[in-house]
């Protein structure tokens, strides 16, 4: 399983025991971006088992620039139409990060700008504890959307604590409740692509 | 009064089960049966109503507070239901980590 987690994780006790117990050996840790300043002195501890990748999550799209690191995960923080909209037809690699706003800001055309550029969505499934009624309201059509279109989203828990991380099987069953069969949720959290 | 026995539910009409075996990872309270019963069966009335949580018929049948593992039986039909529903008995008792589903409590 492949997850993105908060640097602020990595500060817990016995953190690489707990997710070896979660089977989650690639592991994303995301830095929240919102001045260029903040790219830089961002380092990783090194793991045993567990594969450490950089992410950063950018609050703005005009960021992007500013990225110069190779090989590093970019994500773009969604909630706004605009926002979703500047992700979406951005030229570099970077990814739609939680496209939940305070109002539905994603639609069929955003959908079928996704699948032209070939970009993933990642969802932050978290969002479902803190912004519950939002959350799946919103994830209820924008999922099924996405797959329609058979474009590539991932879910990612982002967690902070030890308990906002999630167990697979967990997670599987649960996307279910979003008209993701197992089998195709399975694929989005080992990082496979739609066939 | 006159007894009258009761008759055994045929084969083909009783709920098939499953058992499931969860390990709290971080667990945040008390392994207590009672306390553990009721989060399990509110998270389940959460995700999935009320007829689903009791057509479930959730039993906690072991706790092992040294290994920190929690037998369930519950009904076939509703083993993705319940597992999905973990997701928000998460909120009250920690980390949880499915170790097994199987069909019969000798397989585990």
């Amino acid at each position: 399983m492949i997850d993105i987690v908060s640097e602020k994780l990595l500060e817990e006790d016995n953190i690489e025991k707990t997710l070896l117990e979660l089977n989650i050996d690639k592991l994303y840790v995301c830095r929240t971006i919102d001045k260029k300043e903040e790219l830089s002195g961002f380092t990783l501890p090194i793991f045993e088992k567990v594969c450490l990748n950089k992410s950063y999550l950018l609050k703005s799209p005009a960021l992007l620039s500013s990225v110069k690191e190779k090989g590093v995960l970019t994500l773009i923080a969604g909630g706004s139409l605009n926002a979703n909209a500047a992700a979406l037809t951005s030229k570099a690699d970077a990814s739609l990060f939680n496209p939940i706003g305070s109002e539905l800001c994603f639609d069929e055309g955003l959908a079928e700008l996704a699948r032209q550029n070939k970009k993933t969505i990642y969802f932050n499934v978290n969002e479902i504890r803190v912004n519950q009624h939002k959350a799946i309201k919103q994830m209820q059509f924008i999922i099924p959307l996405l797959k329609s279109k058979g474009i590539e989203m991932r879910f990612v828990t982002f967690a902070k604590k030890v308990n906002e991380l999630v167990d697979q099987t967990i997670l599987e069953c649960f996307l279910e409740n979003f008209w993701l069969e197992k089998t195709t949720s399975a694929r989005f959290l080992e990082g496979g692509s739609i066939k | 009064m006159r007894k009258t026995k009761l008759g055994v539910i045929r084969p083909t009409l009783r709920h098939k089960k499953r058992y499931i075996l969860l390990k709290l990872i971080n667990p945040m309270v008390t392994m207590e049966q009672k306390k553990l019963f009721s989060v399990f069966t509110l998270s389940m009335q959460k995700a999935n109503g009320v007829f689903a949580q009791v057509d479930a018929n959730i039993t906690i049948l072991d706790i092992d507070s040294k290994s920190k593992t929690i037998l369930i039986r519950l009904n076939k039909e509703y083993i993705d239901e319940f597992t999905g529903s973990l997701f928000f008995a998460q909120n009250e008792i920690g980390l949880i980590k499915v170790l097994e589903i199987k069909s019969t409590i000798k397989g585990i």
